[in-house]
């Protein structure tokens, strides 16, 4: 009886965890500053998953600060040496795993800035993952 | 980075937008270097990140700085107007060169004598993709290119290059 009852207690967390979420974290969010012709911005952050996989499914900001907000990934082709930019659908977040957005890589990019990104400013992001749901996190701008 | 045989870019000269389109030749002031990049304005991540580095690779070297000059030569001169891409690079470099053409052979021409690579194609949806080679090229005042660095490349590592840059130049 004993036995049954901490396998029931198991399993009430096991589904506790799932209706929480994947309790995905958000490190070190920034963006970059913005030239005053620049009409393009990138967001940065790194996403560190919880105890199962999710996915970020996409990303919004508010029109003061853009018109919109995608996933891309900057690649660089081996051959020409070209670099370009993929939307991408949606970025898989494994458990307990870390995925960097960084300059040359993924990176949110903020599309028709509706101003400057000025040193110093916050603004936010939400990030909607398929499990955690709407996730809210304050990028700081900086001159790097 | 370094070209074998070292690639000559001396013979290339580009309307500075910045500078009432006169055109600028890729050479450098004596003792001095001219640093070139190929990109756009509206290039989030990767053109920002490089101009960034070399920003603050430059912040770095006290008067010597002023040895050293900057030129942007936008591949999309379509949707980059000579206004554009003044203001643009100026946040960054606030001496730098604009460099933009009308004339697509004149860019095809610069391209090519640099190495350089871009591409600029309209999607069905009206929206514009451009992808294009992010070497930092140091060309000194014989219109030779020194060094080009590739995307990626640390402030502090092109920090120590145009240190050991500068002084090659101003020894010889």
């Amino acid at each position: 009886m004993k036995r049954l009852f901490l396998l029931t207690a198991v399993a009430a967390l096991a589904l506790a965890s799932c209706g929480g979420g994947s309790q995905v974290s958000i490190d070190d969010p920034w963006a970059r500053t913005s030239a005053s012709t620049q009409n393009a911005g990138a967001g940065y952050f790194t996403i560190t998953g919880g105890d199962t996989a999710d996915r970020l499914l996409s990303v919004s900001v508010d029109a003061s600060i853009a018109a919109a907000a995608e996933i891309h990934e900057s690649s660089m082709d081996p051959e020409t040496s070209m670099m370009s930019m993929q939307a991408v659908e949606s970025l898989e977040i494994p458990a307990g795993g870390t995925v960097i957005l960084e300059p040359g890589s993924y990176h949110v990019m903020l599309m028709m800035l509706t101003e400057e990104l000025v040193a110093g400013t916050e603004f936010d992001l939400d990030l909607t993952f398929e499990d955690a749901g709407v996730v809210t996190v304050t990028l700081e701008v900086r001159d790097e | 980075m370094v070209g074998t045989p070292a690639i000559q870019v001396g013979h290339i000269s580009l309307p500075a937008a910045s500078h009432e389109s006169v055109p600028l030749q890729m050479i450098a002031e004596p003792e001095g270097l001219l640093v070139v990049y190929f990109g756009y304005t509206s290039c989030p991540d990767i053109c920002p990140t490089t101009l960034g580095d070399l920003r603050s690779a430059m912040s770095q070297l006290g008067d010597d700085s002023e040895r050293i000059e900057v030129a942007f030569l936008t591949v999309d001169p379509e949707r980059d107007t000579d206004f554009i891409t003044t203001k643009y690079v100026q946040t960054f470099f606030p001496d730098a060169y604009a460099l933009r053409t009308d004339d697509p052979e004149e860019l095809a021409t610069a391209a090519r004598a640099f190495g350089a690579a871009y591409e600029v194609a309209k999607t069905s949806d009206g929206s514009v993709e451009v992808g294009h080679s992010a070497f930092l090229y140091a060309v000194n005042s014989d219109g030779t290119i020194l060094v080009q660095w590739p995307f990626g490349m640390s402030s502090e590592l092109i920090r120590n290059d145009l240190i050991y840059l500068l002084d090659q130049e101003g020894a010889s």
